[in-house]
């Protein structure tokens, strides 16, 4: 056969999915992320956006397949489309604003619910607190708080971010491309 | 007495008339004086100011109609070139025809205007005849059906036997937004069910909008007044150009044009984790990917009656799906090509994937990872995809669940068969006195004789392979066929035949026994161009300009100067010896015999012509014709017109056209159909069925009914006479 494209192995894909309530910024970060843009304009997001990025973890490459969901209630009917076959599930909050933390937790059960990974207690979450640019006097989850649920669910990487100004965005989704590579090396087929 | 009353009644009428006469006198007057003095003057005042205003106005809107009146001239020429140009370029047919009609509307408005004022310009009479483009009409109707999604039952709904479904779901015709700011193209679907539990669709509405609006997005590009430049068949016909998917670390400048493709195919998995994509990079596939496997699972999941998506329409591409276990296959075409004959091409391309994995473990595999990617897997088979879809421009055999054979007479056969079927035990003291034939390996299943797109012989022990397992043998040879391929030495490996067994692998055995093609390293045989064009193989450049010099013609003879290969099908993994010995055995003989040198001729002489024959019609342009016992097909060598690509690509859509309507009951008939005649623009097809052949010819569009069923039944004739050319046993 041809002698060509055996040899280049091909990069590894990775489906990300993000949840969250509803203006928490789940669009805005993955927009920082891929495009490096930022608008404060909010542009509900209509069912699911999809973006790709490469990345290089430990000197290998990585695409990343990143699903955008809506936080919209009258959208989670697609639930199973959107989560089957993830590789990781990034949780974003508003530190802003303590309902969207609150619900963090049925948005971790409804994922694994209807993912239904192999290992749901070693499934790779990685929770954002969003928005931290925002004054101090405005922010109602402590970090502390954040910190403590994250420990709870079984040692979730914990990031603050701020998609408006780039902080930890990059780092945020490298741990969690990270994290759900080792999940792909450790299953034998 | 009587003269008391007398006068006090008299009275009271004079006094009655006088009143009412007064109160008359007074009121008319009054009113008189009230029009006159009041109401007039003010009248006059009112028509007074606003003569002044409408002269204000007047002089504004005559400078502005005549500044749109002359973009609108600029914009509205009197041929349909110059609008698509202006408006082609950035917008969808039906936008671009919206536009048109809006336009036009403005346009009026603006030649009344003018017309009120003697600087402006008057437009010409054409301008106003919106609908002067017959074209325009076609369109509109056209997309009045766009985006019908049908999600009917299938067959292969894991469950099976569910006898109560719901109903189709239809997407009505869409209302088409045109948005003012960016003339972007948007499409508002609106679901209605047949059923009762429209309300579960609810939410899927909005989305479904996002949906179809990004995926035309991209395929707008793909509208035919953008490609002015590229002809159609040329596209088609180095359909390759762009890295592949293989190819993705490669960063391609030209594959933003990826979507103005007439052809698409995408494979992927259940997660929506890309596999294959016939043209695009990774990124540019991976959201596409995306919606398409939502769009499958708002069909497939929201009901638990088995409902799956089978095609939707939107606007000239039709995009068809097959669901295949943990596999989504996915067809978008504007070839004009059927959803039936899509769906069929889309199943060979999953026996590719099937051939190299088995069904078996891709099963195994997505249960234990929904997750996972399969290319890893595949990592080097997008040669077999690749190839696999450019044999759907060149081949019958997945219309006519057929291989093809070639031309030979009956004595040659029955060499070949003999060769294969009872060798001689060759000794290196006399080949040819000995008598003794060679005991076959038992574990051997079946062994062909084949080129890489015509069978030649076969020899059944016991198994019958289906036309799906001689593609997947034969495409295996043609993919390889630019590399070392399997020219030289021999070659053994696993694999999947999917009719046969698509639980487990057996083991083929190639070796070629007869070289009658150029080598592939000079690249010459156009065979190997066809492949060198998608580069994915080597010395793929200069073979491409090889090509576009040779010009659209080449393409057609490329069934010439193939190699023969012998090819054995064994069930024992260790049995490359014995198959070897057999081999061995079989190459004598036929070297013994001279079958091989007989068999060099007869393949020069391949395909045969039209004109070699006396029995052929003079009227015939083009057959096929298919054994239906034997199960092989026969097709003459393409004389003009359909020496070009465009041409027998034509030709091919009316037969796959015919093909849809045998074999089936009409509406008119129980029966299915002996005798189908179909009148096209450049040709007038027949198809005739009788009890052992399937029959399709090609005549001149002028042709009467009458004569074309004549000369087929002559053509028939001739066939039946000439079966043992045509076919192997």
């Amino acid at each position: 056969m041809s002698g060509r494209g055996a040899n280049s192995r091909r990069r590894p894909m990775l489906k990300v999915i993000i949840l969250g309530d509803s203006g928490v910024g789940k669009t805005s970060l993955m927009n920082q992320y891929v495009n490096r843009k930022f608008t404060n304009q909010y542009k509900a997001t209509i069912g699911a956006d999809f973006l790709t990025k490469d990345v290089e973890i430990d000197g290998k490459n990585v695409t990343t397949q990143i699903w955008d969901t809506a936080g919209q209630e009258r959208f989670q009917s697609l639930g199973v489309a959107f989560y089957r076959g993830a590789d990781c599930c990034v949780l974003v909050f508003d530190v802003n604003n303590s309902k969207s933390f609150d619900q963090l937790d049925s948005w971790r059960d409804e994922f694994l619910l209807q993912a239904s990974p192999r290992d749901p207690d070693n499934f790779p979450f990685v929770v954002l607190g969003n928005k931290v640019d925002l004054e101090e006097s405005r922010r109602q989850v402590s970090q502390k708080r954040a910190l403590a649920w994250c420990q709870q669910k079984g040692k979730i990487p914990y990031f603050e971010t701020s998609a408006k100004e780039a902080i930890n965005v990059d780092m945020a989704f490298q741990t969690m491309a990270k994290n759900a590579l080792d999940q792909e090396a450790d299953v034998e087929l | 007495m009587p003269s008391a009353i007398a006068p006090i009644t008299n009275r009271f009428s004079q006094r009655v008339i006088r009143d009412v006469v007064g109160s008359l006198t007074v009121g008319i007057a009054s009113g008189y004086a009230y029009w006159h003095m009041v109401h007039l003057p003010s009248i006059e005042q009112w028509r007074a100011y606003d003569k002044k205003v409408m002269a204000e106005t007047k002089i504004i809107h005559d400078a502005w109609a005549a500044e749109q009146g002359n973009s609108f001239d600029h914009l509205l020429g009197t041929d349909n070139e110059s609008i698509s140009s202006n408006v082609g370029g950035s917008l969808n047919s039906i936008s671009a025809i919206k536009l048109r009609a809006i336009a036009a509307d403005l346009e009026d408005n603006a030649g009344e205007a003018s017309s009120t004022h003697e600087n402006a310009s008057t437009p010409t009479p054409e301008h106003h005849q919106f609908g002067n483009s017959d074209s325009l009409d076609s369109h509109l109707l056209q997309d009045n059906s766009l985006s019908r999604m049908d999600a009917k039952q299938t067959g292969n709904i894991p469950s099976g036997g569910t006898s109560s479904l719901i109903g189709p779901i239809s997407l009505s015709p869409l209302p088409l937004s045109l948005d003012a700011s960016n003339l972007s193209f948007g499409v508002n679907p609106t679901l209605h069910e047949t059923n009762s539990e429209s309300d579960t669709f609810e939410p899927d509405l909005v989305i479904q909008q996002s949906l179809l609006s990004a995926i035309l997005e991209p395929l707008e590009g793909a509208h035919p007044w953008k490609q002015n430049s590229l002809s159609s068949s040329d596209q088609e016909l180095f359909p390759n150009q762009e890295s592949p998917l293989n190819s993705f670390s490669a960063p391609s400048e030209k594959s933003s044009t990826w979507p103005q493709r007439r052809k698409h195919f995408f494979i992927l998995s259940s997660a929506g984790k890309p596999i294959y994509s016939r043209y695009g990079s990774e990124n540019e596939v991976t959201e596409l990917m995306g919606i398409f496997q939502t769009i499958i699972a708002i069909v497939d999941d929201d009901s638990d009656d088995g409902d799956v998506i089978n095609s939707f329409r939107a606007g000239t591409h039709l995009f068809v799906f097959k669901i295949m276990g943990p596999l989504y296959l996915v067809a978008v075409a504007a070839t004009g090509e059927t959803e039936e004959e899509l769906k069929r091409q889309l199943e060979y391309l999953h026996d590719q994937i099937i051939s190299v994995t088995t069904q078996t473990q891709i099963n195994r595999i997505f249960e234990k990872r929904s997750n996972y990617d399969l290319r890893q897997l595949l990592t080097g088979t997008d040669v077999l995809l690749s190839k696999t879809i450019s044999s759907f421009r060149l081949s019958h055999l997945h219309l006519l669940s057929s291989p093809s054979n070639v031309f030979i007479n009956p004595k040659l056969r029955g060499k070949l068969h003999k060769a294969l079927s009872s060798p001689a035990q060759h000794s290196t003291a006399a080949l040819n006195t000995s008598s003794s034939s060679m005991s076959i390996p038992s574990h051997l299943l079946t062994t062909l004789l084949t080129t890489p797109s015509r069978l030649i012989s076969s020899f059944r022990n016991p198994v019958l392979l289906h036309a799906r397992d001689i593609f997947v043998i034969q495409n295996l040879i043609a993919a390889a066929a630019n590399g070392a391929g399997f020219r030289a030495g021999e070659a053994w490996m696993p694999v999947c035949l999917p009719a046969f067994d698509s639980r487990g692998f057996v083991n083929i055995y190639v070796c070629c026994v007869l070289k009658c093609g150029a080598d592939s390293g000079s690249g010459s045989g156009v065979e190997s161009v066809f492949l060198g064009g998608n580069g994915v193989l080597g010395d793929g450049s200069a073979a491409v300009a090889g090509v576009r010099a040779g010009g659209v013609a080449a393409s057609r003879v490329q069934h010439d100067e193939e190699d023969v290969f012998l090819v054995a099908v064994s069930r024992d993994r260790e049995g490359f010896f014995d198959i070897s010995e057999y081999k061995e055995a079989v190459f004598q003989t036929l070297q013994a015999n001279g079958a091989l040198d007989e068999l060099e001729d007869a393949l020069l002489d391949n395909p045969y012509r039209l004109t070699d024959f006396e029995g052929i019609p003079s009227q015939v342009r083009h057959f096929l014709c298919r054994n239906k016992k034997k199960m092989q097909y026969s097709e003459c060598r393409s004389a003009p017109p359909y020496t070009s690509a465009g041409d027998y690509d034509r030709l091919q859509l009316l037969y796959q056209t015919l093909f849809s309507k045998i074999g089936k009951p009409t509406e008119s008939a129980a029966r299915p159909a002996k005798l189908v005649y179909l009148k096209g623009t450049h040709e007038a097809v027949v198809y005739l069925a009788t009890s052992s052949y399937d029959i399709f010819a090609a005549y001149h569009p002028l042709i009467s009914k009458q004569d074309a069923e004549d000369s087929t039944r002559l053509l028939y004739k001739w066939i039946k006479r000439m079966d043992g050319h045509l076919f192997c046993d």
